[in-house]
């Protein structure tokens, strides 16, 4: 099977469909429970450049269906995840996933019943911890950015900008290319918070439990503002701000021992 | 009328661009697109175009406990339209005017008392207050300063009751 999925597919525009979707069938390497949720959240959003396994079951999905996808599943990690303990212990409770597993299937009866089950499988996986190696992208390194994130980030600009259209607010579609890039091009595997500035532009933010963050809005396609927090030597935040390329903000996030944030 | 006398004398004493009493508490609005889930942005802090000479907020104690009924005053007289998924969030003013002052310097950020009389069809609105010499939007410090804030900030309510 060839994993080639690049974080861009995520950030097609709403008509664009997905082909050939199918839930990686990577899992948690290590069979443990602490990380099924997240091994879930890794696994469940197709791609466009993914091929699928069985090539007569691929069928077109709107990104809508997709989105619903993600939500449904996501919560049915949560619920996975809230039996706790090993594996084993998910075992025991196999008759609530292939309850859920028939939800799933039900719920889209209009997509190919094999397909279904085909995406479904993630579930049993659960059950079964497949001896599979993580998932690597073709050059055989770990992906930048897991696909969730990329449908996260997808969606919720979607909202800002139909909110601010709505609401007669400025949106600028220069800060959305901008950030689109931007992100594309900056290894992270956590989405930041992403708010719509007054100004219409779009501001992402990572910020950390020991208050350090990292905070860029993005005024064009090459001039971003920042305000990170950071700590020295001590447990008083410290603030730097400013303007600066995208390149020079990697740089900086690095030399300010803020790269930690974005994962 | 307040219903605590001490506060009642306090706010009669007041003019019009006083300083507040740090120990009380303001509230700003704050639009959905400033939230995500539990996040809020610093941005949220930073004055807007209808806000004037500073960044609008709303003084609690100016009206009488308990604080649901201090929030739905506070809401009667909005001039902004509240979204329903928006919040009121609510700061002690001591505490934010010193994290400004210690980790960006001192400003001379004040948070002084500007009641709004009736216009353009809205009521008065006499609980209103600025915070001052904030820089404005679009300025990478004022959104370190709004980031501060936001890191102050004590409570949210719904913006609509």
């Amino acid at each position: 099977m060839r994993h080639s999925y690049q974080p861009t597919d995520m950030f097609l525009s709403p008509d664009v469909v997905f082909t050939a979707p199918q839930i990686l069938k990577t899992l948690d390497p290590t069979g443990s429970s602490q990380n099924a949720s997240q091994s879930l959240k890794r696994t469940m959003i197709p791609s466009a450049s993914i091929q699928s396994t069985q090539p007569s079951t691929a069928k077109t999905i709107p990104e809508t269906d997709l989105i619903k996808w993600a939500d449904f599943l996501h919560d049915l990690s949560i619920t996975h995840s809230s039996f706790g303990g090993a594996s084993s212990v998910y075992a025991d409770n196999l008759s609530s996933i292939n309850n859920s597993r028939r939800k799933i299937i039900d719920r889209y009866l209009t997509v190919e019943n094999s397909l279904l089950k085909e995406m479904a499988d993630p579930l049993y996986k659960l059950v079964y911890p497949p001896q599979e190696a993580p998932l690597k992208r073709e050059d055989n390194t770990s992906p930048m950015v897991l696909p969730a994130e990329w449908l996260v980030l997808a969606r919720r600009i979607r909202q800002l900008k139909t909110d601010a259209v709505k609401s007669n607010e400025p949106f600028s579609e220069a800060s959305e290319k901008a950030l689109k890039s931007f992100l594309k091009s900056l290894p992270f595997g956590k989405a930041p918070s992403i708010f719509l500035m007054e100004s219409g532009n779009l501001r992402a933010v990572w910020r950390g439990i020991d208050r350090r963050q990292i905070a860029l809005q993005f005024r064009d396609e090459d001039d971003l503002q920042f305000v990170f927090f950071f700590k020295r030597n001590s447990e008083q935040i410290r603030p730097a701000y400013g303007r600066d390329s995208a390149e020079g903000i990697i740089r900086q996030i690095e030399a300010f021992n803020l790269s930690g944030l974005l994962f | 009328m307040p219903s605590n006398p001490s506060t009642f004398s306090y706010h009669l004493s007041l003019s019009k661009g006083d300083n507040l009493d740090p120990k009380h508490h303001i509230v700003r609005y704050v639009k959905p697109g400033q939230m995500q889930g539990e996040e809020i942005n610093g941005g949220a802090f930073l004055a807007r175009p209808t806000d004037g000479n500073g960044v609008s907020y709303n003084w609690i104690e100016y009206y009488p406990d308990p604080l649901e009924t201090q929030m739905n005053c506070i809401r009667a007289c909005a001039r902004l339209n509240y979204a329903a998924t928006g919040k009121l969030v609510k700061l002690n003013i001591e505490k934010t005017l010193n994290e400004i002052k210690n980790v960006i310097g001192d400003l001379k950020t004040t948070v002084n008392y500007n009641p709004l009389d009736p216009e353009n069809g809205y009521p008065a609105d006499p609980s209103h207050a600025l915070m001052t010499n904030i820089p404005e939007d679009g300025d990478a410090l004022a959104e370190a300063i709004g980031d501060l804030i936001r890191d102050t900030l004590i409570e949210t309510y719904p913006a609509k009751g």
